[in-house]
């Protein structure tokens, strides 16, 4: 069983709700995380720099992508909460969520190790 | 805190020889700044301040606007610092964002604030200063807008110490900022090269110092695998502070003899 708790868009991803864990539920996870070069790339940015918060613009500045496309880019990471959005002044910032991060992995472990299961079964 | 008397803990600055400098460390609630020359380092000697306090279980937060944070965690590993540990076990926090974003206001809060409360940071370190003269809407009241940000920290009850870049390498500078940081900040701490017997040398000189007396001497500055330290002083030297050091009169006088 898929573990509860994505609420919003990210939920749709991950099946909430659906009584078994299905082939399509994984793809749209990984799809969602690593559909194009730059989606991964943003990923692995955040990933490895946890800290960083910044606008749009200043993380296509760091990354050296462009910001069109980073823009288009982030979005799947934004609806499945890995980075969340923060309305600050006038700007609007990009931050990573740890504690999402950890909640998501923590369910992809688990939506593997149930697939396993039912591969020995 | 100052008690009844006006004496107050110290804060160790982790650096080795320096809170002998300085009598015993920085009191809580000052603003420090460590000023040098590229190289010097000021980066590391931020991330001495954040490991001595989080040995002493004073939660620290280290706002850097030019390393990534991946550069930061390889830098400080390698001296035996696991910041990234620490950050997990909310003893420390590591923050790479911009000075616009860092001090930007929604209803009277700004990410700064928040980072600290949610660490109950007792420590800071800005690294570098320098950023702020970069930014855009600077202008002419980035003194005023610098004298803001110190009297807010005092507000937060952090201790900060924050890094700003010298240009020259070598040589007498005449200022340590363009927008007179020196003057906003209750300690300065200098770091220099010093071209010594055809060798560079880095030499370290508390500038000023808000909380008593300190140790008035240039010494040099030594950065090792664990860190930096300062173990001993400039002999028979002279001439330091303009960054070509040569024996002194009287060490001439005896080398004569």
């Amino acid at each position: 069983m898929v573990d509860g708790g994505f609420g919003g868009r990210g939920a749709a991803v991950f099946g909430v709700g659906v009584a078994r864990v299905t082939d399509a539920t994984l793809h749209g996870v990984f799809d969602g995380l690593t559909g194009s070069d730059l989606r991964v790339q943003i990923l692995v940015f955040f990933h490895r720099n946890p800290g960083l918060v910044e606008t749009a613009e200043g993380l296509a500045r760091r990354m050296g992508a462009n910001v069109a496309a980073l823009r288009r880019e982030i979005r799947p990471h934004v609806e499945l909460g890995l980075v969340r959005e923060r309305a600050i002044g006038s700007m609007v910032v990009l931050q990573f969520d740890r504690a999402r991060q950890a909640e998501i992995e923590g369910s992809i472990e688990r939506m593997l190790a149930a697939r396993l299961r039912g591969h020995a079964a | 805190m100052r008690d009844a008397n006006g004496s107050s803990k110290r804060m160790s600055s982790g650096v080795k020889g320096l809170d002998d400098m300085i009598g015993g460390g920085f009191l809580p609630g000052d603003a420090t700044l460590v000023a040098g020359s590229p190289g010097t380092g000021k980066t590391t000697f931020g991330l001495h301040f954040i490991a001595a306090g989080v040995a002493a279980g004073e939660p620290g937060v280290f706002v850097t606007f030019e390393y990534l944070p991946q550069q930061i965690y390889r830098d400080a590993a390698k001296r035996g610092w696991p910041l990234d540990r620490w950050e997990k076990e909310g003893r420390a926090r590591l923050v790479c964002t911009t000075p616009e974003v860092l001090l930007a206001d929604e209803g009277g809060t700004s990410i700064l604030d928040d980072v600290v409360r949610e660490v109950g940071a007792k420590r800071l370190v800005i690294d570098s200063m320098a950023h702020f003269e970069f930014s855009s809407d600077a202008g002419g009241r980035l003194r005023e807008r610098i004298a803001g940000l110190m009297n807010h920290l005092r507000l937060l009850d952090v201790t900060t110490l924050v890094t700003h870049e010298i240009p020259q390498i070598v040589g007498p500078a005449v200022s340590v900022s363009s927008f007179g940081l020196e003057f906003l900040v209750d300690n300065v701490i200098v770091l220099r090269y010093v071209e010594l017997e055809a060798e560079m040398q880095k030499a370290i000189n508390v500038l000023k110092f808000r909380g008593g007396d300190h140790d008035r001497k240039f010494r040099p500055l030594r950065q090792t695998e664990n860190g930096i330290s300062i173990t001993s002083e400039f002999r028979g030297v002279e001439n330091i502070s303009l960054g070509s050091a040569r024996r002194s009169l009287a060490q001439r006088a005896q080398d004569l003899i």
